[in-house]
């Protein structure tokens, strides 16, 4: 994009051929990924496009006018941050049967609880905190792409996929936790069936893969700092 | 008749880490004009839709991109534990079967 930026106003074209501009694509740009479309805070102020007009002057060429500056104090820094969350191995598989289908929520609490109560039998004091480890089963068919969002959760898709993810405090843990859980999702029965049952569709062979480290935000803060620049060091390059 | 049927566009995504964001486009303001005189877009049957309290919902009308927006917190910051969708953008299913009241009469250019 071509922009010509004037005292009160700017002019906005593309290059490349067949391509235009229009006052309808220029005012839909300030959509995409904004909370709000009109209003734009940095760190000396706030921008506010509310009354900005948008005009065509030419078939590829739009005017853009009437946005404004509104100057804040004190000057703010956005800070935002990341921690290491621990490691995960996930095994990815299926489940196809009916009857077990209509009850996965209680089918998957009770290998939830099995994989827990084996987890402290043979691992013991190696998994003995609450937080060294962390078990998430994600079931695509159902709500695994909308999670706590998905309004129609009840209705029941003639197959899910199941991602189970294990997060631990070393990878060692995490895949030795992986390895222990697949046990209870082959075999875990169901009261219809009366014998030997493989409840799930392992995807591979070994059944897990290890992921390594994992991340998660864990700072968006605002900072007001005592002098604009407190913050960042500045480097003078002196260069003859 | 439904929003998927007249918007050319419906789309969610991330707005940060901590927010999503939900846009209806359309081609032309006749279709944008109708379905913002209808007032069947609001806060309230966002909230409705999206089981979250109305309080938490922003909803603008752009009259100059003949757009729609709303925007939540997200039920959990991207990449979080139990983040089934990292760039947001599979979340406006919903959105397509909303009921739009139109004029008795009134004829609407299918998109689709």
């Amino acid at each position: 994009m071509f922009v010509h930026l004037r005292q009160d106003h700017f002019l906005v074209r593309p290059f490349g051929q067949g391509l235009r501009c229009t006052p309808q694509s220029i005012a839909a740009h300030s959509l995409y990924e904004n909370v709000d479309p009109f209003h734009f805070t940095e760190s000396s102020g706030i921008v506010d496009i509310t009354e900005a007009t948008y005009e065509a002057v030419d078939p590829i060429t739009v005017r853009v006018a009437n946005s404004h500056f509104q100057p804040v104090n004190p000057y703010t820094i956005k800070l935002e941050g990341a921690e290491l969350l621990g490691y995960q191995s996930v095994i990815i598989g299926g489940i196809h049967d009916p009857f077990l289908l209509r009850q996965l929520d209680s089918w998957l609490a009770h290998v939830r609880m099995y994989i827990e109560e084996t987890i402290a039998r043979v691992l013991g004091d190696q998994a003995a905190k609450e937080d060294d480890y962390h078990l998430m089963f994600h079931v695509y068919g159902r709500d695994g792409v909308m999670g706590s969002l998905e309004p129609e959760r009840e209705v029941i898709s003639k197959e899910v996929g199941i991602v189970l993810e294990v997060t631990a405090t070393t990878q060692q843990l995490a895949t030795t936790i992986a390895k222990l859980s697949r046990q209870p999702l082959l075999h875990f029965p169901i009261a219809e069936w009366h014998g030997a049952t493989t409840a799930f569709a392992c995807l591979h062979n070994p059944a897990y893969i290890e992921r390594g480290a994992v991340y998660r935000f864990n700072l968006h803060h605002v900072v007001i700092p005592h002098a604009p620049l407190e913050l960042f060091r500045t480097k003078y390059i002196e260069i003859e | 008749m439904k929003l998927a049927d007249i918007a050319t566009l419906i789309r969610s995504k991330n707005a940060g880490p901590f927010f999503l964001t939900f846009d209806i486009m359309f081609a032309d303001e006749e279709h944008y004009r109708l379905v913002k005189a209808s007032r069947s877009l609001n806060a309230q049957m966002f909230a409705a839709l999206y089981a979250c309290p109305v309080q938490t919902v922003r909803f603008f009308e752009c009259d100059n991109a003949f757009a729609f927006k709303f925007s939540i917190p997200r039920p959990l910051p991207q990449g979080e534990l139990g983040d089934g969708d990292l760039h947001g953008g599979q979340q406006f299913s919903p959105l397509m079967n909303v009921e739009i009241a139109l004029p008795a009469g009134q004829s609407i250019h299918i998109r689709r």
